[in-house]
């Protein structure tokens, strides 16, 4: 592993916009309505879809979030708590 | 009905739950025991109060017919008056609630058939249509499959690895494991807007808290046997560690005797479950390809190095890190396990714990060899580098 590489990474504009986008996604979870949480649900599908074709590297990084944010919705919607692999 | 308020009442009624009994969290308060007494048992009344409360209301509840559905409609109302129940608990008691673990899950399926309906009212419930022919696969080798997950949980999570209590309540209500196609899968990943791929697109597995039942998406059966073994115990581990206590939070008790509950810490959780289902799968012979959580994995692969494998191993089961984080910030330096806690994914973790680990003159680097390490860091280096992965 590459530390200095792992650095650089986060200094990134990318993981910079990553990590803001997450962080307001796991906000508005939690206050949105049904159409609010289906609209992120979306918005969230598209953006890490496109982050595992173009920078899968950086994906990698960020699958976890990926997964937990799923969960929650899933929460959310159903009411039920689910843990997804 | 009557059955299931029967089994809540039951559990409401434990006043020395075996739990407590081998909990480390209790040896750490010994120093203050005095004091401690009379809060424990303060604190054991406050608890008990809120368990009774939230039978109570689960009670009424069970009385609305639309509510309680041919089995499980009530499945989910428990963590919601949870927490609403945490919110009248100080964190001693909140963490001395969190310590009991589960007895039971709230719905057990006996049944195929009882799991496949739970499934369809997931689904519903998530606004997922499934084809009118939707049923279990057609294909031959499921019943090889789902006979694995019988395997898997009388062979593999033995006694010796869950610990008595545990392996008691996870036989008690063993694990059902049930296999849906692909289509009705993929559905439900675009429901919660998950990309998350393990094999192919989308899930592979879904645990469902409070529930034994597992669920697996058809494709798994086109995974060597060695991923679709590691894939059940990951998944199983995930039900083992709920029954104790040890999905939901982290827990310790601080150098000060105060308590400290967690939530949320995820990428822990997943890179012990990963880190686990893989050593136990290797241990009887079979070698899986893949990692799900490279990362993840690789901080619990050091922690496991570092504060000792059954130290860490109950701490993953019941939730209660005390231990871990005595014997982590022993080795790397006080504060570094809250440090390292309050990350919020694993690759910062990773970031952390390396340049830590040399600090501290711990040549980490001759473990490099270990299979599941090498599998971890040769899954990031092949997404590095364009390969494949996914």
């Amino acid at each position: 592993m590459d530390i200095e590489k792992m650095k650089k990474i986060s200094e990134s504009d990318e993981f910079k916009e990553a990590e803001a986008k997450i962080a307001n996604w796991r906000n508005m979870i939690e206050k949105s309505d049904i159409n609010g949480i289906k609209q992120i649900s979306s918005e969230k599908n598209s953006f890490f879809s496109k982050m595992r074709e173009a920078r899968p590297s950086l994906y990698m990084i960020f699958r976890i979030d990926d997964k937990t944010l799923s969960e929650r919705i899933s929460e959310k919607i159903t009411g039920k708590r689910v843990v997804i692999d | 009905m009557a059955e299931r308020t029967r089994r809540r009442s039951k559990t409401a009624e434990r006043p020395d739950d075996a739990a407590l009994q081998i909990r480390p969290a209790n040896e750490v308060l010994v120093p203050r025991r005095r004091a401690v007494v009379s809060e424990i048992s303060e604190g054991e009344r406050s608890v008990a109060a809120v368990l009774q409360f939230e039978e109570n209301v689960l009670d009424v509840l069970s009385s609305y017919s639309e509510m309680s559905d041919e089995k499980g409609g009530l499945q989910g109302s428990r963590r919601m008056l949870e927490a609403v129940g945490n919110m009248f608990l100080s964190p001693r008691d909140r963490f001395r609630k969190s310590e009991r673990g589960y007895e039971r899950p709230e719905s057990v399926f006996r049944t195929r058939r009882e799991a496949y309906a739970h499934f369809r009212r997931e689904c519903e419930r998530a606004g997922v249509r499934l084809e009118r022919s939707h049923r279990r696969p057609s294909r031959s080798d499921i019943s090889q499959i789902e006979s694995l997950g019988e395997e898997v949980a009388n062979n593999y999570l033995t006694s010796e690895f869950l610990g008595p209590l545990i392996y008691s309540r996870f036989h008690s209500s063993p694990p059902r494991v049930t296999i849906h196609d692909d289509a009705s899968y993929d559905r439900l990943d675009r429901a919660d807007g998950n990309t998350f791929p393990t094999y192919g697109n989308g899930s592979t597995a879904r645990y469902h808290p409070d529930t034994n039942h597992i669920t697996m998406r058809e494709s798994i059966l086109d995974q060597d046997e060695a991923n679709q073994i590691e894939t059940m115990v990951h998944e199983q581990l995930h039900y083992a560690a709920w029954l104790g206590g040890g999905l939901d939070n982290i827990r310790w008790v601080d150098e000060h005797g105060e308590p400290v509950v967690r939530d949320q810490v995820d990428w822990l959780h997943e890179g012990l479950t990963e880190l686990q289902s893989n050593q136990i799968t290797r241990s009887h012979g079979h070698e899986p390809t893949s990692t799900a959580y490279p990362y993840e994995t690789a901080v619990a692969f050091y922690m496991q190095r570092i504060v000792g494998e059954g130290t860490l191993r109950e701490a993953y089961l019941t939730g209660n890190f005390t231990e871990v984080r005595r014997r982590f910030d022993a080795r790397l330096g006080a504060g570094s396990f809250d440090r390292l806690a309050s990350m919020s994914r694993g690759w910062q973790a990773l970031s952390f714990i390396m340049p830590l680990m040399a600090e501290n003159n711990i040549d980490f680097t001759r473990w490099e060899r270990d299979p599941v390490l090498a599998s971890c860091f040769g899954h990031i280096a092949a997404i590095d580098e364009g390969g494949g992965g996914w």
